[in-house]
C-alpha cells in the first residue's frame, strides 16, 4: 500500500516486543491485542522475551492473524548445533496440530519444513551459519504460493508451493515452537514478533 | 541443476522425509510418492 507521499506503507497486524513483566504462567496478549493460544506447554516472559517455561520439546503457541499473505518476523535466540539443541521455530500457515509450515535454524542450515497430516518433510535447506547462544532475525514473506525466507536481512530460500501443498496458502495462523534435542545448555527465546500485511 | 532423487526418512521430527542427497543447498520442486524433484546449486 502507498502512503500520501507514495512511500510504501506496511500495515502491521501483529506486534509484540514482550514489554510486560516477567511471567512464568502466561504470555498475556500481544501489544496489538491478540491473545496467544497455547497449544502445548506453559509459555511466559523473561527479560522482555518469550520463552517456554515447561521447556519441553514441541511446546507450541499460536496467534490467529487473519492473513493468508503476510510477512512474519522475529528475533530468535537458541542452541542450534548438534548434538544438543534448543531451536526456536517460527510456524506459519498453521492450520492445526498436524498441518502447518515452519522454519528453523538447524545445525548449519536454515530449513523449511511442512507438517502434513502429522508427517514432517523438509522442503528446502540452505547452508547458514548457526552459532549457538546467538540472536538471528528470521523473516518469512509469503504471498499465495510463493515463500521467501530471510536470515538477518539476507534472502536464503525462495520456494513455490505446488500440488497438494497449495492447501497451505489458505491458512492464517502463526506461532512459536520449541525443538529440544539432547541436553542443551543455552536458552531459547523469541523477541520482536511481528506480522505485516503482505 | 534439477534432478530426481529418492525420498528417505520416516516423517518424524528428527528423521523427516527428505531428498537422499549430500548437497547442502537444495529446494524441493515437487514432492512425489517415493521421490523428490529437486533443484540443487552446490
Amino acid at each position: 500500500m502507498l502512503g500520501l507521499l507514495g512511500v510504501e506503507k506496511k500495515i502491521l497486524r501483529v506486534s509484540d516486543t514482550f514489554p510486560r513483566a516477567d511471567s512464568a504462567v502466561s504470555l498475556g496478549s500481544a501489544e496489538t491485542g491478540q491473545i496467544y493460544q497455547v497449544v502445548s506447554g506453559t509459555w511466559g516472559i523473561s527479560a522482555n522475551k518469550a520463552y517456554t517455561v515447561t521447556d519441553t520439546h514441541n511446546d507450541r503457541v499460536i496467534i490467529e492473524t487473519g492473513l493468508k499473505n503476510a510477512v512474519l518476523e522475529s528475533v530468535v535466540h537458541g542452541q542450534y548445533m548438534l548434538p544438543d539443541q534448543r531451536i526456536p521455530i517460527l510456524m506459519f500457515r498453521y492450520y492445526d496440530v498436524n498441518n502447518r509450515l515452519q522454519i528453523g535454524l538447524d545445525n548449519g542450515s536454515i530449513v523449511l519444513y511442512k507438517m502434513d497430516g502429522g508427517a514432517f518433510t523438509s522442503l528446502a535447506s540452505v547452508a547458514q551459519t548457526t552459532t549457538d547462544d546467538f540472536d538471528y532475525t528470521l523473516k518469512i514473506a509469503y504471498t499465495e504460493n510463493n515463500i521467501e525466507i530471510f536470515v538477518n536481512g539476507t534472502s536464503k530460500i525462495t520456494y513455490v508451493l505446488s500440488g497438494g501443498d497449495t492447501k497451505y496458502a489458505q491458512y492464517t495462523k502463526i506461532g512459536m515452537r520449541l525443538v529440544k534435542n539432547g541436553a542443551p545448555t543455552f536458552n531459547c527465546r523469541w523477541d520482536n514478533l511481528k506480522v505485516e500485511v503482505a | 541443476m534439477i534432478i530426481v532423487v529418492p525420498k528417505i526418512g520416516n516423517g518424524t521430527e528428527f528423521n523427516p522425509f527428505r531428498p537422499d542427497i549430500v548437497a547442502k543447498n537444495w529446494v524441493v520442486i515437487e514432492d512425489r510418492d517415493n521421490e523428490f524433484l529437486i533443484e540443487i546449486w552446490d
